[in-house]
């Protein structure tokens, strides 16, 4: 029997907003119905366009918004039956932009203690200097930044100060929101390298949301892709890059730039822009963009299939 | 994995090692530069000096009256004396001693305003801010309700009712003047929520209060500090109109606006009655208003100048 570190069934979360006196008001389903399961200690992949929802699905399982329907368990137990310190406890955040999530008037060693202190968990300053200092090290930050503060640190130095915080707990799972996205290249391998050398290391369950897909080929051990809220094809990491059965799957892998200038730009087969969540399209919501579309799929809404080891939605998987 | 180390300090081939600032010595080094902040800061201490050490500049009791010395003019004009350098009011009272009396009304008032309002304005502007939705529309409506009202219309209902004195004006001022705190402090506290640094406290198990002051007020220390300046410079001039329409400060208290008040009938012949605390008001209000905008660039991310 798997453990699970993280999984959801069939969550939803669904904002109101107002269009105004005359038109009352509208939902707008951001996450729709979402099921994941983690293995503990492997590496989910979850990509997708700005907006498809992977944000909102981070901020719930971080506990940071309410879901509104549906049942999201973090290490076994149900996370509306927890409080936000034992949430905390099991999973911690590392965000995208390492400019905006380190507070810009604290020393890094008071950002890195913060959920200690917060938690009461330290015994004494000396204690919690201690574990400071261990946990520089182990992310390979020198001593003598402690003292320092976020504007005297490069990118890659900040995102490792932003894991230090997040690992000082000692979690089981840690939330990568676009971690390398706002780092160069060249300091994206150092970080997602950490990354893995950090969960042989911690044993750690990463959820890592990205929508790079190179990044999560490099670092996934299983990918969900998701669109307009839905799952819309779930697999291993390898069959899933190799084999994509989801037009949308497809579309994305195509439209990975290469380093040789020789081939151009690729030709992505999506045709018009992303729909409007608040009004999403009739069926399969993925159809007005889609080149493999039938009549059917503007009407019902697919359900998931297994297709060759992974969940696809989609009618005609093998339509290609 | 070696930490990467070549942004943080590099050879400059002097055998000199650069090492970027903290966010204190960046502040530090733009004061010294500033000149607004510094010609400000130099008024305001001026100002300071002047009512801490009021007994030894003022030769002569404030409140002492003397008839037959009444009306001397400053030590400028052709029939002033050293005895009394900035003259005497229709009372025969020494003009410099209250003067140097009336800075220490003034600046307790100004800071005593400031401080009631600053403890209204950000609680409520932290308020609205943080929490938003139905605490921000109640919020809002509390401080368009303020900004309808006149203060110094107000201010003269208020002392009309319970009589003019210092607590009363300090109350009432302190009362009125919180609507520039709570505006400003609940646009910044709304863009510094939505920080990831506010979203990774909160995920580390922070307290709503601990959120509030530990993460988002250092935050907001610059904002509370600037506008603390403004409101300091405004209550010091609304106690010196409400002091002139004689439902401020009561006589025989040195209070500048009073001076004004007493000395506007003999305006025409004897000036220096008012213009004295005129430019005493003058030069405090410059001086914190100058010091404020300083910090503001100063303090500033950006560092505008």
């Amino acid at each position: 029997m798997v453990e699970y570190a993280l999984q959801t069934e069939n969550i939803k979360k669904e904002y109101t907003i107002s269009g105004g006196i005359f038109h009352g008001k509208k939902t707008l389903k951001a996450v729709d119905g979402v099921n994941l399961s983690i293995p503990k200690g492997s590496i989910l992949g979850l990509v997708g366009e700005s907006g498809c929802g992977k944000t909102t699905i981070a901020k719930l399982i971080l506990g940071l918004e309410k879901k509104t329907s549906g049942e999201l368990y973090i290490a076994g137990k149900e996370i509306s039956s927890m409080g936000s310190k034992e949430i905390a406890r099991i999973i911690q955040p590392v965000f995208q932009d390492p400019y905006s999530s380190l507070n810009p008037r604290k020393s890094i060693a008071k950002i890195i203690s913060l959920p200690l202190r917060a938690q009461g968990l330290a015994n004494g300053a000396a204690d919690i200097e201690k574990k400071v200092d261990d946990i520089m090290e182990i992310v390979g930050l020198a001593p003598r930044l402690k003292h320092n503060y976020p504007n005297q640190l490069s990118g890659g130095q900040r995102q490792r100060v932003a894991v230090a915080r997040a690992l000082i707990m000692r979690p089981e799972v840690v939330l990568c929101d676009e971690p390398t996205s706002a780092l160069d290249v060249s300091v994206q391998a150092q970080i997602l390298n950490m990354l893995l050398d950090l969960r042989s290391e911690l044993n750690l369950t990463y959820l890592f949301i990205s929508h790079d897909l190179a990044v999560v080929e490099h670092i996934a051990s299983h990918v969900a892709v998701m669109y307009l809220g839905r799952i819309v094809e779930e697999g291993n990491a390898e069959d899933l890059f190799s084999n994509p059965s989801h037009p949308y799957t497809q579309a994305l892998l195509a439209s990975v730039l290469t380093p040789d200038p020789e081939l151009g730009l690729p030709e992505i087969q999506l045709g018009i822009e992303y729909p409007n969540p608040i009004d999403p399209p009739s069926g399969c919501s993925f159809h007005p963009r889609c080149s493999k579309c039938q009549e059917k799929c503007s009407i019902v809404a697919p359900e998931a299939v297994i297709k060759s080891g992974k969940l696809v939605e989609c009618h005609y998987p093998d339509n290609f | 994995m070696p930490p990467v180390e070549t942004q943080q300090q590099f050879d400059s081939g002097l055998g000199l090692e650069v090492v970027f600032p903290t966010p204190g010595q960046i502040m530090r080094r733009r004061m010294l530069t500033h000149k607004g902040f510094i010609i400000g800061g130099l008024m305001v201490l001026a100002v300071f000096i002047v009512a801490i050490f009021a007994p030894y500049i003022a030769q002569h009791d404030p409140y002492h009256q003397d008839l037959s010395n009444r009306m001397i003019t400053p030590v400028w004009s052709e029939t002033g004396s050293w005895e009394h350098p900035l003259g005497t009011d229709a009372m025969g009272r020494d003009y410099l001693s209250r003067l140097a009396y009336g800075a220490r009304i003034s600046l307790f008032i100004g800071f005593s305003c400031m401080a009631i309002a600053a403890v209204i304005g950000i609680s409520l502007g932290l308020i609205a801010g943080y929490f938003g939705g139905m605490a921000d529309m109640i919020v809002s409506f509390i401080i368009t309700v303020r900004l309808a009202l006149p203060a110094v219309l107000v201010a003269i209902a208020v002392v009309a009712l319970m009589g003019g004195s210092i607590q009363v004006v300090v109350m009432v001022l302190g009362c009125l003047i919180w609507d520039r705190f709570a505006v400003i402090l609940r646009a910044t506290t709304q863009q510094i929520r939505a920080m990831d640094y506010v979203q990774a406290a909160k995920a580390a198990g922070c307290s709503i209060p601990w959120l509030m002051i530990r993460e988002i007020m250092p935050n907001l220390l610059n904002s509370i500090v600037i506008v603390a300046t403004l409101e300091i410079g405004r209550a010091i001039l609304l106690e010196a109109a409400l002091s002139f329409l004689g439902m401020g400060v009561q006589p025989p208290t040195p209070s500048w606006g009073l001076m004004i008040s007493e000395g506007k009938d003999m305006m025409l012949f004897d000036p220096y009655l008012v213009t004295i605390p005129g430019v005493a008001l003058f030069f405090l209000v410059l001086g914190m208003n100058l010091f404020g905008d300083g910090l503001r660039d100063v303090t500033s991310p950006e560092g505008r100048s």
